[in-house]
């Protein structure tokens, strides 16, 4: 199991490595700079500027000094917002939208997973049509079809939840956000869990149990272990959806998170913003994927020792 | 010896819908007594037994009466029933390897029957699964008890079921082909452990089997179904001695005749190999080296044209990846000649007009046939790559030639392979074979997965293949019975090794290598127990 879990995080690191290079190169590669404007600046102040920020550096000295800052925990300067590091900036953001995606991936989890049971349990009644519909449901329906939605309903028509902003994380402007974020979780995770759940039922070491008289709780606790597996496949994509689906949401919802971040910063050609956002959301999805990785090799034994 | 009965079967139907698969079967068991349940795939043997504890699929919808102690187990409360299985009647299923969670290690599984079903504690039960694991014959069962089951070889895994079967001490155990994913030696032991079980517990026991030849070994009565009916019982040695029905009899002729030897010497070489070897790297981890293992290891063999080389030997022994050398479908080191050709340095692309006169067909005629092509154009296939100029009304009226030379009705090309029982499906991929007039074919255990009925069926068609047109086969398989039907010579490989090989009249009579005698005796063996 130790061996295991080093050579996925052995296997972790290159991954990270080649995503920062490709954003940082990529990010050079889309024309303009961080300092075009509509008025052009006299050329010796870009020319500092230039040099101040080191962007006078070949590209590769560039990209080599930025890597030694990141292993230093330093993002660099914003470009954009010139009084802040991205450091500071992150350090008010992040938290906000790790504490969206958590809750979204939670509710996701534990909602999806209770109406998959529940799905697979109506074996071939209308629960299982049903799940079945909701899960479609809440695939197809966007975020910002279904964020309005809800914000026309809860907020102005009942008057029961405020239609945005954060209040210091209160908890009436979780709700519809959190709601939002997770719909397509809860569907994607109740449909794997019902088909999962249908799939175990029905194997034949379900049913040696089955021959052996084994409680009924003693037999489900059984299938669900095996159903969980590919819900847990789904995780690590389910985390980068929640990540990438905050973008939209937070600006729906007038959230400080790091969504505005991504989209300012890739606009005003803030490398470090931007490079910075995506190290954070690459080490975030990479390290729930580790997790994830790990997660199944505990649950699965023939994971663990192949 | 029969005592008072335990078990009663009385007009059992089972119904899929409007299709019935057991037609009402009625037998008494009595306490201690061994009985035999017998037929082909399809007779439904399997449903009976899984009917009386209540385990078919939901769809399955039963009547008639299951009698166990004079209550009926198919109406009994959910409850009640609970406490008679495992711990009254217990069962033991054909294929150890998906009868066990994969998820939970072998003590954890017996440990829960205990615990739910004998009531003892989790510690007790601990010890107690130690003690069974040493009853059913695992060596060193403290050390095995913390194994998964995908860490047993099939026998361990199927004496871990038998020992969850035996945990509660129960009145009946049910046997459902317990030993037919096995190998033979395998089995035989496993056979002999199931007898030595039963005497020493005092059960009754219900053996299901394909094969009339095994359960004469140890069971006191026979019932032969086909067709969901019982055509036939008795006490299994007035059964034996005098069948009644043709469908007994054609059960009981397990093995089909020797092949009438032909002289070697006089056939040119066609295929020769030396010093074949197979290397299978297993990958280390970053703290682990990795190991080599021999699949193949120096083998060397002469194939003789339109003669039959049988391959022999227990899963594992190497005779599969062999083939897959000999057509250099595998990497292997040592030399190859074809045609008196040397095929070690020819590329991919060099061997592909080769290709078609060396064809391979395969064990499984389910997994082998592509679900979504029609049979016509699975046994085209062939040609659209070595004779692309062909037009396909050529293509489609050469298929439908090669249908019929496997005795199919060529009007059948425009069906899909899972509309095909399974005899049907290998003779069509026989044809897939034929179509192309290979010179070598190949045959991966073409018949295991088959009835004995059709078994023979498929054998006597490729005797008719072969000597139409000059053929030479390879012909692999795990039982001897089959092999010295079709084979001329016979090869007998164990861990990547040929031990033995020559005539296979010689083989058969006389082996030299104890492990060829032990093969030979575990497949013709007929005594009791």
């Amino acid at each position: 199991m130790l061996r295991h879990a080093l050579a996925r995080i052995g296997a972790a690191i290159p991954t990270l490595l080649i995503i920062v290079a490709l954003a940082f190169f990529l990010m050079r590669l889309a024309p303009g700079g961080p300092f075009d404007s509509e008025r052009a600046l006299d050329p010796d102040i870009a020319r500092n500027l230039r040099r101040i920020y080191r962007l006078d550096l070949p590209l590769i000295q560039q990209f080599w000094l930025y890597l030694q800052s990141l292993l230093r925990g330093d993002f660099g300067p914003s470009f954009h917002w010139r009084d802040f590091s991205v450091n500071e900036l992150f350090a008010k953001a992040l938290p906000i939208s790790m504490q969206l995606g958590a809750e979204a991936l939670l509710l996701g989890l534990i909602a999806g997973g209770a109406l998959g049971i529940a799905g697979a349990a109506s074996q071939r009644g209308i629960g299982a049509a049903l799940v079945d519909g909701v899960a479609l449901f809440g695939i197809v329906l966007p975020a910002f079809v279904v964020a309005p939605l809800l914000q026309l309903f809860f907020g102005l028509t009942l008057h029961a939840l405020p239609v945005g902003g954060w209040s210091d994380g209160a908890w009436k402007n979780q709700v519809l956000p959190v709601a939002t974020l997770a719909l397509p979780q809860i569907a994607v995770v109740a449909g794997l869990m019902q088909a999962g759940m249908r799939d175990a039922l029905a194997m034949p070491h379900i049913r040696t149990l089955r021959a052996f008289g084994l409680p009924a709780w003693h037999i489900n606790a059984h299938a669900l272990r095996a159903a969980i597996l590919p819900v847990l496949s789904y995780l690590g994509l389910a985390a980068a959806n929640v990540l990438t689906g905050s973008v939209v949401v937070e600006t729906i919802f007038g959230i400080p998170g790091m969504g505005r971040y991504f989209v300012d910063g890739a606009l005003g050609r803030d490398y470090t913003l931007v490079m910075g956002a995506v190290v954070i959301v690459a080490g975030l999805v990479v390290g729930f994927n580790l997790l994830v990785d790990l997660a199944y090799a505990w649950l699965d034994p023939r994971v663990r020792h192949e | 010896m029969p005592g008072q009965e335990i078990l009663g079967f009385h007009n059992l139907c089972v119904t899929y819908g409007a299709r019935p698969v057991v037609k009402n079967v009625s037998f008494a068991l009595a306490r201690g007594e061994a009985a035999a349940i017998v037929g082909e795939s399809g007779s439904g043997k399997s449903q009976t037994a899984l009917a009386a504890l209540r385990l078919l699929a939901p769809e399955a919808s039963t009547t008639g009466s299951v009698k166990f102690e004079g209550a009926d187990l198919l109406t009994l409360p959910e409850k009640r029933l609970n406490a008679i299985r495992g711990r009254r009647i217990a069962m033991v299923f054909q294929e150890p390897m998906s009868a066990l969670d994969p998820l939970f290690t072998v003590s954890t599984q017996i440990g829960a029957i205990l615990r739910h079903q004998a009531g003892f504690s989790r510690r007790a039960a601990r010890a107690r699964a130690l003690d069974l694991l040493d009853l059913v014959g695992i060596a060193e069962p403290a050390l095995r008890a913390h194994a998964y089951p995908h860490e047993l070889s099939g026998g361990q895994r199927q004496r871990v079921a038998i020992a969850m079967a035996i945990a509660c001490g129960p009145d009946v155990l049910i046997a459902d082909e317990p030993t037919t994913a096995l190998d033979v030696t395998v089995a035989a032991r496993i056979l002999d452990l199931l007898a030595d079980l039963r005497q020493r517990l005092g059960m009754a026991m219900i053996f299901i089997s394909h094969d009339l030849g095994l359960v004469r070994r140890f069971a006191d009565t026979i019932h032969v179904m086909r067709q969901g009916e019982i055509v036939e019982s008795g006490p299994a040695a007035d059964l034996i001695a005098h069948p009644q029905r043709a469908y007994t009899r054609m059960l009981l002729a397990v093995a089909p005749p020797p092949r009438p030897p032909r002289p070697l010497e006089g056939a040119p070489e066609i295929l020769s190999a030396r010093d074949v070897t197979v290397r299978f790297r297993l990958r280390g981890g970053w703290f682990a080296k990795g190991r080599e293992i021999k699949a193949v290891d120096a083998v060397s063999l002469v194939l003789r044209k339109g003669r039959t080389l049988g391959v022999v030997g227990e899963s594992g022994s190497g005779k599969s990846t062999l083939a897959r050398a000999l057509l250099k479908l595998a990497p292997a080191a040592g030399m190859i000649s074809f045609e008196h050709r040397d095929l070690t340095p020819l590329s991919g692309a060099a061997m592909r007009p080769l290709r078609r006169s060396m064809q391979l067909v395969f064990q499984d005629p389910y997994g082998s046939l592509s679900p979504r092509l029609r049979v016509g154009e699975i046994v085209a296939e062939g040609l659209r790559a070595h004779e692309p100029s062909i037009t396909r009304a050529e293509r489609d009226a050469q298929a439908a030639r090669a249908l019929e030379e496997v005795l199919l009705d060529p009007a059948l090309r425009h069906r899909y392979p899972q509309e095909f029982s399974g005899g049907q499906r290998q003779r069509i991929a026989i044809a897939r074979a034929m179509i192309l007039k290979p010179k070598l074919v190949v045959l991966d255990e073409p018949t295991s997965a088959l009835d004995r009925s059709v078994q023979i069926e498929i054998l006597a068609l490729l005797q008719h293949l072969q000597d139409a047109h000059d053929l030479t086969y390879v012909f692999i398989s795990h039982d001897l019975a089959i092999v010295r039907a079709m084979a001329d010579e016979v090869a007998v490989m164990k861990d990547g090794r040929i031990i033995e090989q020559g005539e296979a009249r010689r083989i058969m009579d006389a082996p030299r290598e104890a492990y060829s005698r032990a093969l030979i005796a575990a497949t013709f063996q007929t005594g009791g127990i």
